[in-house]
């Protein structure tokens, strides 16, 4: 594999591999709430000590290119040579430090503006080619009585459309649903994916302060026993269709009767392409469609298997990829109604 | 004293410079000698491991393995020390020194020693393995000390794989015959309108006529059709270059393009061997066209014959030929600041080689390489598809003439998609990653989408099979600055076909703004399969005028990337912040494609320094013109 991993830009930067020698890399992306794209490098090299190359600092800036293609995009928050072990954070991760604030420095519920203001301030190496949303997700007025991280106004703002929001390696943040039409087809015979059939949920019922009067106001979904009651008062004002445009979310993601139990690993020789030629497992990343064929769906009886990828694992040496279905069953409903901003009422 | 280790005596055996075989002369005053016990004693030249990586199929019975690379070989020699007086007062202290000699050649892996064999048959190279650590171990036998003055060791050699000569070799590429080979008018030798010279071959029914734009073969009830022509093309030291191109068609009476795949097979002077062409490239509807190098002209036949790919049954083969052009360049492809190269690889096993690309004029004299320099490596049977524009544009905007681009036109991306059409079946299976030079009227984003698809000509309801797509958005840093981006990584070809398929596979290429991009070329590289990697490196101002891209062999473990003047050798120096794409280009034995882009340069010449590897014994090949054996150089 022509794979490069390139730390440090413009006059510092160093092409690792002409410093020392390095391997182990593995590429993790995911497909999630909390922001998607590529998530994680990470590598091992050793140096000698006493050669440590120039101008490499905290945070330094991070590039895996592979041929003229960046496959992974973030920065080394420590760089620990003694250990030999190194950690890149994608540039997605920048969001889970960087306040939403106007570039007046006011707390902002508006996307595009929450993150042109971060990028012009430099809390934020992304590049934003196209608009999220140009509104406001608070239902009384742009600007919010708490600060909170771009993360969480981002996260909000894709479940109240049904999107799930990225920063891709080249450094562009985007937002799109999950994808229904399968990039990838796995050959019979790579495994299968267990299932389990626990029934979270009935019934949702969620409290929600509404935005006219500031009066609590409940919105329901779904039908049958157990039934839940859900805090959404956390979130502040709210129209009723926000309301139950965010317990709709909760309840889509917790009504699932069946959720996969393991992942799989995968290698170039069983990944075909839509031609029915072989894919290269870098090529296969959180946010894509895969379609297990002769694989029986457990979920709904269809003789072959489409799951959405929540979390791929390159690992460049063994030319591996490692996949993780969205709906795994290690969630429960707590974490979905956490993520959303609610709390369960027991 | 350095040993000259291409001259060694038969049954020689020497660590660095030490001889541990005793066939060598003693140096001055040396007290002891060294000999070496055979195979009897334990000696071997060892193994390389592979390292083998299982490959999970689908096969029923029966595994699939790969080895992704080999193990270091472990070398056993069982050695002797005594001294040259066994009865001298200082036997001991001979002996003692001959123990430190040997230590002091004995490598710890912060520094390398080679050892090198002579094998004993008449007429063996010499066989050299780099070695990489090493132990030495003694065995006591007191009787053999007390009466035979003597000791006995095991040296323990951690070495690299495989072995090689004492020399490496540098193969240059055929170079442009002068710095003006741009300028240089290409002399037509048969426009091909007539029948003239040509003849058929005489194998079935077979028809010749010269309509259609070329001279025509066809042969009834045939795989295949030939034609030769009986004239001397005379030396032309200007011109060593011979374009010769046309058509084929298989089965099928239409003439339009459709259904067609073969390979063309080219002869000289009635020579069994087959001509390999410098360069080969075959294009939708069945053109073909390839570049040989014939410095001495051709004496009297050359012959031409397009075999179809499978056995026609009872239909017919028709061959055309429409260029026969002696060139004074190689750049087939809009200017010969892109060049097509094919080098061989000697050896018998993979090796690292250093590749680089100079410029330099007629005198000699070091021109600039120009902005940016582009080199991409896949072995040649690997169906090399690189420029786009020049050799396989279908549609798109008007070109303009641009003595200064790579192609020498230049259109503007626009309401017309740039489209290219390659045959499907001349694209190995693997991700592609399409690179373009371009520039903007101004700075800023702009957005690029390439979309590929794959379709039968004439079969409409086979057309819509998978797509790939890719969206990229380029930021350009300046206004009406050209520089070279990577714009879509993409699978292709999109469907599986049968190597014998007439499918098309076409992509097109659209800007989100129209008349704001300039388009000079786009080339389609594979990367990370095969051996096949690009890498794009800043070789602007300071009057660059070479670029060497070493990898990482045993005395440099690490890989790196140099410049300088390409009439100095002495000053590179070694670049980081130059680099923009760096690919691990891997040499396997046979010929390798080495595609370079030089912005400026119209006489860059390439050339790979290696050393070929062999498993264990050295094979003395006659090299081919232009190469010789040199000594490996140490770093600048």
């Amino acid at each position: 594999m022509s794979v490069q991993i390139i730390l440090g830009e413009g006059d510092q930067q160093v092409v690792l591999s002409s410093v020392a020698g390095w391997g182990s890399l593995t590429v993790t992306d995911k497909w999630d709430t909390g922001g998607s794209g590529p998530y994680e490098a990470t590598w091992e090299m050793t140096l000698p000590p006493m050669r440590r190359p120039k101008g490499l600092d905290t945070n330094v800036p991070c590039v895996v290119m592979v041929g003229g293609c960046p496959r992974f995009a973030g920065r080394v928050p420590d760089l620990d040579w003694s250990a030999g072990e190194f950690s890149a954070i994608g540039a997605v991760r920048e969001s889970e430090e960087a306040i939403a604030l106007t570039a007046a420095g006011l707390t902002t519920a508006t996307p595009d503006a929450a993150i042109d203001a971060a990028i012009a301030r430099g809390a934020l190496t992304w590049k934003r080619r196209a608009s999220l949303s140009a509104s406001t997700i608070a239902a009384d007025g742009d600007e919010t009585d708490d600060q909170f991280f771009i993360q969480a106004l981002l996260d909000a703002w894709a479940d109240s459309v049904g999107k799930r929001w990225a920063v891709n390696a080249r450094r562009e943040v985007y937002a799109a649903a999950d994808p229904t039409t399968p990039s990838w087809f796995v050959l019979p015979g790579a495994g299968e994916f267990g299932t389990d059939t626990d029934l979270m949920v009935g019934k949702l019922y969620a409290r929600y302060k509404k935005n006219t009067t500031g009066d609590l106001g409940t919105v329901t979904a779904g039908a049958g026993l157990p039934e839940v009651a859900i805090d959404l008062t956390g979130r502040g004002t709210l129209t009723q269709a926000q309301a139950q445009q965010v317990l709709n979310g909760i309840y889509t993601k917790a009504s699932k009767q069946k959720n996969f139990t393991n992942s799989l690993e995968l290698n170039a020789t069983q990944i075909l392409t839509p031609g029915g030629l072989p894919a290269r497992p870098y090529r296969v990343r959180a946010g894509q469609m895969m379609r297990f064929l002769a694989l029986r769906d457990e979920r709904n009886g269809k003789p072959y298997t489409d799951i959405v990828l929540g979390e791929t694992e390159w690992d460049a040496e063994a030319d591996t990829v490692t996949v993780t279905p969205i709906d795994m069953s290690n969630r429960d409903l707590e974490s979905f109604v956490e993520e959303a901003g609610g709390s369960i009422v027991s | 004293m350095a040993t000259d280790l291409t001259a060694l005596p038969p049954t020689s055996l020497v660590l660095g410079s030490l001889d541990l075989a005793g066939t060598l002369p003693l140096e001055d005053g040396q007290p002891y000698r060294i000999g070496v016990v055979g195979s009897d004693g334990g000696t071997s030249w060892g193994n390389p491991e592979a390292v083998v990586a299982e490959v999970v199929s689908q096969l029923l019975d029966g595994e699939i393995a790969t080895i992704t690379g080999f193990g270091n070989r472990e070398i056993p020699i069982s050695l002797i020390v005594e001294p040259v007086d066994a009865g001298a007062d200082d036997a001991g202290d001979a002996l003692a020194q001959g123990e430190a000699a040997l230590v002091a050649q004995i490598p710890d892996g912060t520094w390398r020693n080679t050892i090198t064999w002579q094998p004993t048959v008449p007429g063996a190279q010499p066989c050299v393995w780099d070695v990489i650590y090493g132990h030495l171990e003694h065995t006591l036998d007191d009787l053999d000390e007390t009466l035979e003055k003597r000791r006995t060791y095991t040296l323990t050699l951690d070495c690299f794989p495989w072995a090689r000569p004492a020399q490496q070799t540098l193969i240059s590429a055929i170079p442009n015959p002068s710095s003006s080979a741009a300028a240089i008018a290409s002399s037509t030798v048969d426009d091909c309108t007539a029948i003239g010279s040509w003849q058929p071959f005489a194998n079935t029914t077979i028809s010749l006529d010269s309509t259609g734009g070329g001279v025509r073969g066809k042969a009834d009830n045939s795989r295949y059709a030939g034609l030769y022509r009986v004239a001397a093309i005379p030396a032309d030291p200007q011109r060593p270059f011979l374009r010769i191109g046309g058509r084929m068609w298989f089965n099928y009476t239409d003439t339009d393009g459709n259904k067609i795949n073969g390979t063309i097979k080219i002869h000289l002077d009635n020579s069994p061997v087959e001509v390999t062409p410098i360069s080969y490239q075959l294009t939708a509807g069945g053109y073909w066209s390839a570049v040989l190098y014939v410095p001495d002209g051709v004496a009297s036949v050359l012959s031409v014959a397009a075999w179809a790919a499978r056995d026609n049954h009872n239909d017919f083969a028709v061959v055309q030929v429409n260029d026969l052009t002696l060139l004074g360049t190689t750049g087939y492809s809009g200017t010969s600041r892109q060049q097509a190269r094919t080098i061989p690889v000697i050896g018998s096993c993979r090796t690292e080689a250093a590749i680089e690309v100079k410029s330099l004029d007629a005198d000699g004299a070091a021109t600039p390489l120009g902005v940016r320099t582009m080199v991409y490596t896949a072995p040649a049977s690997n169906g090399f598809v690189a420029p786009l524009r020049a050799d396989y544009r279908t549609a798109g905007q008007p070109i303009t003439a641009d003595t200064a681009a790579i192609s020498g036109a230049v259109s503007t991306l626009g309401a017309v998609n740039e489209e290219w059409q390659i045959p499907a079946n001349t694209l190995p299976a693997g991700t592609y990653q399409l690179i373009a030079r371009l520039r903007a009227t101004a700075p800023g984003a702009q957005g690029f989408t390439t979309t590929a698809t794959t379709g039968l000509d004439d079969d409409a309801t086979l057309s819509d099979g998978a797509s790939a797509t890719d969206t990229v958005t380029v930021d350009f840093a300046y206004g009406n600055t050209w520089d070279i981006y990577q714009i879509a990584e993409l699978d292709l070809p999109t469907l599986k076909v049968d190597p014998e398929s007439t499918a098309t596979l076409t992509v097109t290429l659209a800007a989100a703004n129209a008349d704001v991009v300039d388009l000079d070329e786009a080339w389609l590289v594979r990367v990370g399969e095969d051996g096949c990697a690009v890498s794009l490196v800043d070789t602007s101002g300071d009057g660059v005028s070479k670029l060497v891209i070493k990898p990482a062999s045993v005395a440099e473990p690490l890989p790196s990337m140099w410049v300088g003047h390409a009439d100095d050798d002495t000053h590179d120096i070694a670049v980081g912040t130059r680099v923009i794409w760096w690919g691990s280009h891997q040499f396997k034995p046979g010929p390798v494609t080495v595609f370079t882009v030089t912005s400026e340069s119209d006489t860059a010449v390439t050339s790979l320094r290696y050393y070929e590897r062999y498993h264990t014994h050295v094979a003395s090949t006659v090299l081919p013109a232009g190469a010789s054996r040199v000594d490996e150089q140490a770093s600048a």
